[in-house]
């Protein structure tokens, strides 16, 4: 017999330590008096640990390839001032590491590896406008130091005068992405995208499909990038064909 | 970037999201991880050893950090090498190496022993976990989004790209029952 979703939601709740004290007397009552229920409850735990178990051996795998990674900078910063030999030899086994790191990444793709291999910062160059331009030269000088802290609000500033400034609006969208503002980042790739009117949409594509990939909204990112894929014309074709298939692996 | 509030690393170890956890992660390895490293080799244990108290560490900050219910009146490296250090000194008594231990650090506080448990491995857990990859990507994620990383329905819902919470929970439930489906005709529960 199966438990409502009233009694389901109890149990997680309950497992979870999150019942006030009134909710967790009653539900420890109900319990008491269904032996369904409490059998329910026994085989969640059961379920719940293994969970938790199998989410135990993931960290572990990611803490290895931070350690690994960790290990490496350290290795690289202690080898700056040494002799050119020891040099080579480290950067040697740089390489051999990013080799097998990358072996990694074809072997067993997830959503942050992908990303962080995909993703290359929107190129906010300089035109002959934005050099009579005071606030956009600023707002170049910033993105382009990777300062996207001082970037983001003169940008904001620039987007509130002229909102159809598209390549402003890509470059802010990536600050925002940089400074893990996803959600802001989000709405200003489709903003770009429903103007349609414009020839930067598919950079827009790829950026929204990049920063659904970021926030593990994987089917978003994949429709997306099923577009950007059959369209042969877009500078985009090749590498969202590329990303969609490690994702379907 | 480098992070040096604890606050901030706590604040990214909750946001569920796997790069901020990443991030606090590899902070936590960049600053913390030498002493505790230390204190094992310093008794008797080997860098392997070093390597896997730390890693067991981690991973009961994680889950008193998610449960929100980690000692907050100390800072992220006593707590960090006291959970090490008892891990490590349970690990001495059960085969019986030493008996006093030379701590590195000066402050340490007790750490009680239900923090321990998500460390504890039997055959039952490690079946539910292969039944688990059995189930295919979207069941594996929703079952761990919400029962391994507490995050609510709601956010599930959103980084899955699912219409509601409500369809996410359907998509939980759905996900439960073919697990449960697992486990009973698995001669393992039998």
């Amino acid at each position: 017999m199966n438990i409502d979703d009233r009694q389901q939601d109890l149990i997680d709740r309950f497992l979870q330590g999150s019942l006030d004290r009134a909710e967790l007397d009653r539900f420890l009552l109900e319990i008491e008096k269904n032996s369904i229920l409490k059998k329910e409850l026994q085989n969640q735990q059961e379920i719940m640990e293994g969970i938790e178990f199998h989410g135990n051996k993931n960290l572990r795998q990611r803490f290895s390839k931070i350690s690994e990674e960790v290990k490496k900078e350290r290795k690289s910063k202690g080898s700056s001032n040494g002799k050119i030999i020891r040099f080579i030899l480290v950067s040697a086994a740089a390489i051999a590491l990013l080799v097998m790191v990358s072996n990694l990444f074809f072997q067993n793709p997830d959503s942050k590896d992908l990303y962080a291999q995909f993703y290359t910062p929107y190129q906010f160059s300089n035109d002959r406008s934005s050099s009579l331009n005071k606030e956009t030269a600023a707002a170049h000088q910033f993105y382009n130091k990777q300062d996207y802290t001082q970037a983001i609000p003169i940008l904001k500033t620039i987007l509130e005068t002229q909102p159809n400034n598209t390549r402003t609006q890509l470059a802010y969208g990536n600050a925002l992405m940089h400074t893990d503002q996803d959600d802001l980042a989000i709405l200003e790739f489709q903003k770009i995208i429903n103007r349609k009117d414009n020839l930067y949409s598919d950079q827009a594509k790829w950026f929204l499909a990049l920063v659904y990939l970021k926030t593990e909204k994987l089917e978003s990112s994949k429709s997306l990038l099923q577009q950007l894929s059959e369209d042969t014309k877009t500078d985009f074709h090749k590498e969202a064909k590329e990303l969609l298939s490690k994702l379907s692996d | 970037m480098q992070i040096h509030e604890d606050t901030t690393l706590i604040k990214l170890i909750q946001s569920g999201k796997a790069m901020d956890n990443d991030r606090a992660f590899k902070q936590l390895y960049q600053t913390h991880k030498d002493p505790i490293f230390n204190m094992v080799v310093n008794n008797s244990g080997d860098p392997e050893d070093a390597e896997d108290i730390f890693q067991d560490g981690l991973i009961v900050l994680y889950h008193q950090i998610k449960k929100g219910s980690h000692e907050l009146n100390c800072s992220l490296k006593t707590y960090l090498y006291s959970i090490c250090r008892n891990l490590w000194l349970k690990k001495l008594r059960t085969s019986s190496r030493v008996v006093k231990l030379s701590d590195t650090l000066k402050h340490y506080i007790p750490i009680e022993e239900s923090s321990l448990r998500t460390l504890e491995e039997n055959e039952q857990k490690k079946v539910i976990s292969e039944f688990l990859d059995q189930l295919g990507e979207g069941c594996k994620t929703i079952l761990t989004k919400f029962y391994f990383e507490k995050i609510k329905m709601t956010e599930i819902a959103q980084r899955m790209g699912l219409a509601n919470e409500q369809v996410a929970k359907n998509k939980k439930s759905g996900c439960m029952k073919k697990l449960k489906v697992l486990m009973k005709n698995s001669s393992f529960f039998k």
